[in-house]
C-alpha cells in the first residue's frame, strides 16, 4: 500500500482516487444515519434542532465529494445554498422553540404532545 | 465489499450505538463505545481492502472521517445540551478538514466562520438561556432517557443500509466519474480567468508589460493544449504573438466558486438572498406575536378584558 500523501491546496485539479471518494461518502452516510437517529430518539427540542444541522453537514460533506468526484465547483456552490438554508433554519427554529419555552419553561418535546392527533 | 458484511457491520454499529444510548451505565458505554469503533473501522478496511495494492490510503480522511463520526454519536447521546452542541463543533471542525482535503478551501473556511461561528453560538445561546432560567443543577429528564431508541436505531439500521448499499456495493462501489478528466478541468479553470479581463490583463502585464492582449468580440481566449500549458494571443509592438501563462495565474479555489456562482446560478443567489430575508421577517413575526400576547395577558392581570381573545372564542363556539 502506499502511504505517500498528497499535497494540501494543489492548484492543479487532480484525478481523485476512490479510497478517498468512498471513505467520505461513508462518512457522510454514517453522519446522515447518526442524525436521523438522534432526531428521533432526542427529547429536547433543541438538540432536535441540532440533529437535522448534523444532517446537512452530511448532506454538505456528501455534495463536496461528488463536485470533487466529477472536478465540477457546482457541488461547493450547492453547499453554500445549503449553510443559507441551515441558518434560515436556525433562526426560525430557535425563535420557535424560545417562544414555546416562553408559554411553558421545558424544553421536552413531549410536552407539546397535545398537538398530535391521537 | 459484499451486501451481507455491509449489513452486519451496519447491525452491530446500531447495537453499539444502542449502548452508548443507555443512561448513566458507564461500562455498557465503553463496551458500546468499542462495539461502534470496531464496525466502523471495520468497513473502513473493507474499503481499503477493495482498493488497489499502489493506491494512495487516505489517512487524513479516515482521521477527519472518524472525529466527524464520534462528534456526531457523542452530541447525539450525551446528556448535557450544551456538550452535545460543542461536539457539534468538532463535527464541524473535522468536515473543513475534510473539506480541505478534497480541495474546496472556500467552503471550509466559510463552514468554520457560518457554522461553527454563528449557527452553533446562536444554539449554544439559547441552550443556555433556557438552562440558566430553569435554575437545576445537572441535567434534566428528558436530557436522559432517550425516546424509542429501538425503534430509531432501526430506522437509522435501514436507512444506513440502504444508502450503503448504493454507494459501496453496487458495482464495486461508488468511483471517480471517468469523464472528469484534470484536462477538461484545467481548461474549465482557465475559461474562468478568460471570464475576468483585468485579471488576465494584470497577469499578461505582469509577464510583458509591452503586450496587449487580443480580443475577439471582447472575451480573449484562452488555448489549453492537451500537455496542460495555456497561452494567449497577445500583441506586442503591434506584432501577433503567444505568451505562456504561468502555473500561479490559475484561479484560486474561491474564484472558481465565486465564478460559478455569479456567471452559472445567479437566480439561485437570489432566491439564497430572498429565503435569508423571508428567513429575518419570519424571526421577527414570531417574535412580535409574543409581545402582543403579553400584552392581552397584562390587560387581564390588572382587571381589564382582553382585547381580542373574547370576539374569538364566542366567533368559534357559534360558527363551527
Amino acid at each position: 500500500m502506499n502511504l505517500a500523501m498528497p499535497s494540501l491546496l494543489a492548484q492543479i485539479p487532480t484525478e481523485m482516487s476512490p479510497g478517498t471518494l468512498q471513505v467520505v461518502m461513508l462518512t457522510s452516510a454514517v453522519l446522515f444515519a447518526v442524525g436521523m437517529i438522534g432526531f428521533l430518539t432526542r427529547r429536547n427540542m433543541i438538540l432536535m434542532f441540532l440533529c437535522t444541522e448534523l444532517m446537512f453537514q452530511a448532506a454538505a460533506i456528501a455534495m463536496i465529494a461528488f463536485g470533487r468526484m466529477h472536478l465540477d465547483p457546482q457541488g461547493q456552490v450547492f453547499v453554500i445554498f445549503i449553510l443559507t438554508v441551515a441558518a434560515a433554519e436556525a433562526a426560525l427554529a430557535l425563535g420557535l422553540v424560545v417562544l414555546l419555552y416562553r408559554r411553558k419553561p421545558t424544553l421536552d418535546a413531549e410536552a407539546w404532545s397535545e398537538l398530535k392527533e391521537c | 465489499m459484499t451486501p451481507s458484511i455491509l449489513y452486519l457491520a451496519t447491525l452491530v454499529g446500531a447495537i453499539g450505538l444502542f449502548l452508548i444510548m443507555r443512561p448513566h451505565r458507564r461500562t455498557t458505554r465503553v463496551v458500546g463505545t468499542i462495539i461502534g469503533a470496531a464496525a466502523i473501522a471495520f468497513l473502513m478496511v473493507q474499503i481499503l481492502q477493495a482498493l488497489a495494492d499502489d493506491a494512495v490510503v487516505p489517512i487524513l480522511e479516515i482521521v477527519f472521517g472518524l472525529g466527524a463520526i464520534v462528534g456526531g454519536v457523542r452530541m447525539v447521546t450525551h446528556p448535557r445540551p450544551v456538550f452535545a452542541a460543542i461536539y457539534f463543533v468538532l463535527v464541524v471542525v473535522s468536515s473543513a478538514g475534510i473539506f480541505l482535503l478534497l480541495g474546496a478551501e472556500f467552503m471550509a473556511f466559510s463552514l468554520v466562520i457560518v457554522y461553527a461561528g454563528a449557527i452553533l453560538i446562536t444554539y449554544l445561546f439559547v441552550i443556555m438561556l433556557a438552562q440558566e432560567a430553569t435554575g437545576t443543577a445537572g441535567e434534566a429528564l428528558y436530557d436522559r432517557l432517550p425516546r424509542e431508541p429501538i425503534a430509531a436505531l432501526i430506522v437509522g439500521f435501514v436507512l444506513l443500509a440502504s444508502i450503503g448499499d448504493a454507494l459501496l456495493v453496487v458495482d464495486g462501489g461508488i468511483k471517480p466519474d471517468p469523464a472528469a478528466t484534470p484536462a477538461k478541468a484545467l481548461t474549465h479553470r482557465w475559461s474562468v480567468l478568460a471570464g475576468m479581463p483585468k485579471e488576465l490583463d494584470a497577469v499578461v502585464a505582469g509577464i510583458n508589460p509591452d503586450a496587449t492582449l487580443v480580443r475577439s468580440e471582447d472575451m480573449p481566449t484562452i488555448k489549453v493544449d492537451p500537455a496542460g500549458a495555456a497561452r494567449v494571443d497577445v500583441l506586442i509592438d503591434d506584432k501577433p504573438a503567444t505568451l505562456e501563462l504561468p502555473e500561479s495565474a490559475l484561479p484560486t479555489n474561491s474564484q472558481v466558486v465565486g465564478w460559478a456562482l455569479v456567471a452559472e446560478f445567479p437566480v439561485s443567489l437570489e432566491v439564497a438572498g430572498v429565503i435569508l430575508l423571508m428567513a429575518m421577517f419570519g424571526a421577527v413575526v414570531l417574535a412580535r406575536r409574543q409581545i402582543d400576547l403579553s400584552e392581552d395577558e397584562r390587560r387581564v392581570a390588572a382587571g381589564l378584558p382582553p382585547l381580542l381573545e373574547d370576539e374569538d372564542s364566542e366567533f368559534a363556539g357559534g360558527d363551527r
